[in-house]
């Protein structure tokens, strides 16, 4: 692995070219090994089919003289994507959505004489709610007969995620923070109930899989204790999949997937929506939270706490070119997935996030997948009826709140609600009120410690609660 | 792999991963195959039915 800086800290693992950065533009280097599979993707109409249908991230050419280092056969400009978000950031449908997406890719990449050499969760990004594979370089030339190199990673990238999330509990999606090479499948099959063997798509793909694993691994492991030539596995390098079989195995994993649906069992009408205003307070809120995004002139707005992404869409509605609908309830975030999908709209990304403890560094070197807050800064953040949540439920100081906004937006539109406000009586309910700092003037000397300014404020309707903007 | 000039796994597959998945093929191909030319398990027992009652 390189030390250059200016390498992407997550392309080191194929051998087929990197990501980096050059005078501040991302391309990607293709090294001349990689040079037939190229040729191959560009010739046969695969990089055609796959771009036309949205599947792909475009490209573009460029000169070698752009290229990074030695061996380098192209230098592509990959059309660049406005927010990158990590797998454990997806609801279910996400995932569901990004599974299908690379099995179609797959399917589409077979018709065209190629099979993809990596099925990676981290492969997939969503441009608003569709899900798009960026990696150009995952395809190679297919061979009748070799069976699917990354059918092990499929199944712990996207498979086993999404049978958890479905057949015990959503919340599991969260194991993928720790397993960023998706969930081994021998835990996915300690997990899973046991009538999970019933289905017969489940039974081979995770717990056969898994068992067939670890039986070769026992055995390679005592053939290399014993020294005995062919540890390389025989059985394995004898592995012939027809292509009817390749097919089929894709068939039945799509079929799988396809029918999978969020908590099996969960009634999802009994969740119900909590609206703190009553029409005409939503429509004063609707209104001075457009107001003020236009004011922010905000075109990449972070919305915290957004719920299924109510204002979200009022803040793209007011010239927001792309807004993150954080929440972290998988369930509001599922939600909000559902309606801008079914609706057909876009420019709103939702993204599961727990804002106590958002995503970190992660990968090799804390260098493969950024945190949170190194993907900002966003033109704005909004947090709506989402202070007292930090400040009261989780404790934060007002001055750590007003830290993390002001990292987060270069303006913080603020719903302040006020300690009599019902909802922040309900989370005193129980507890001790040691809150005394929690006011109105509090806040404002947070926001001054951290360097912002209320630039605009107006009462929210006549629920006490009042809208800030905060800036420099 | 046969031709490793063209084929290079960057990626380790797992040998028990590929021998599952050869077996895994073995039946969903017949199926996928069975399909495709027309014939469901339905009718192939029916058939098998038939020749025996015939």
């Amino acid at each position: 692995m390189s030390a250059d800086p200016s390498r992407i800290g997550s392309s080191f693992r194929d051998p087929s070219g990197y990501l980096y950065r050059r005078a501040g533009v991302l391309l990607r280097q293709v090294q001349e090994r990689y040079r037939p599979h190229y040729a191959h993707l560009m010739s046969s109409g695969l990089y055609a089919a796959l771009t036309a249908e949205g599947l792909l991230v475009p490209h573009e050419e460029r000169p070698l003289a752009e290229a990074d280092g030695p061996g380098a056969a192209f230098v592509l400009r990959p059309e660049l994507l406005p927010f990158i978000s990590l797998p454990y950031e997806w609801c279910f449908a996400q995932r569901q959505a990004a599974a299908l997406l690379t099995l179609r890719v797959q399917e589409l990449a077979l018709a065209h004489g190629m099979t993809l050499k990596d099925a990676s969760a981290f492969n997939v990004q969503f441009r608003g709610v569709q899900p798009v594979l960026i990696d150009t370089l995952s395809f190679e030339r297919y061979e009748e007969g070799t069976p699917w190199v990354a059918y092990r990673q499929f199944c712990q990238h996207f498979l086993a995620p999404l049978v958890l999330q479905s057949r015990v509990d959503a919340r599991l999606g969260a194991l993928l923070r720790q397993y960023l090479d998706g969930i081994p499948l021998d835990l996915a099959s300690t997990l899973l109930p046991r009538r999970s063997w019933l289905s017969p798509a489940i039974a081979m793909h995770i717990h056969l899989h898994a068992r067939s694993i670890a039986q070769h691994a026992a055995t390679e492991g005592a053939r290399a204790g014993s020294r005995r030539e062919g540890a390389g596995g025989e059985a394995a390098a004898r592995a012939r999949v027809s292509r009817a079989g390749l097919e089929g195995v894709l068939a039945s994993l799509r079929g799988a997937i396809a029918d999978l649906s969020w908590q099996a069992g969960t009634e999802w009408g009994a969740y119900e929506e909590t609206h703190n205003y009553d029409a005409a307070g939503r429509a004063s809120k609707q209104g001075l939270v457009a107001e003020f995004v236009r004011a922010a002139d905000a075109r990449r707005v972070m919305d915290l706490g957004a719920n299924a992404g109510e204002y979200s869409r009022v803040a793209r509605d007011a010239g927001a070119t792309l807004v993150i609908a954080a929440d972290g309830d998988p369930m509001a975030v599922e939600r909000g997935f559902r309606r801008l999908r079914d609706g057909g709209e876009s420019g709103v990304h939702p993204l599961l996030v727990d804002l106590t403890n958002p995503a970190p560094a992660q990968g090799w070197n804390h260098g493969e997948w950024p945190s949170l807050a190194a993907r900002g800064p966003f033109d704005a953040v909004l947090a709506l009826a989402l202070v007292h949540h930090l400040a009261i439920g989780n404790n934060v100081p007002l001055v750590g709140v007003a830290q993390m906004l002001a990292t987060l937006g270069r303006h913080v539109i603020i719903e302040w609600v006020p300690k009599p406000d019902p909802q922040v009586q309900r989370l005193l309910a129980a507890r001790e009120d040691i809150f005394d700092g929690y006011t109105e003037a509090g806040l404002l000397a947070a926001f001054a410690a951290v360097g912002l300014s209320p630039v605009q404020r107006a009462a929210v309707g006549t629920s006490g609660r009042t809208l800030f903007r905060f800036a420099a | 792999m046969q031709h490793p000039d063209l084929v290079f796994a960057y990626l380790d597959p797992m040998s028990g991963s590929l021998v599952l998945q050869a077996v895994v093929a073995g039946v969903l191909g017949g199926i996928v195959t069975m399909k495709r030319t027309g014939l469901t398990v339905r009718n192939v027992v029916a058939k098998f039915w038939k020749r025996l009652k015939g």
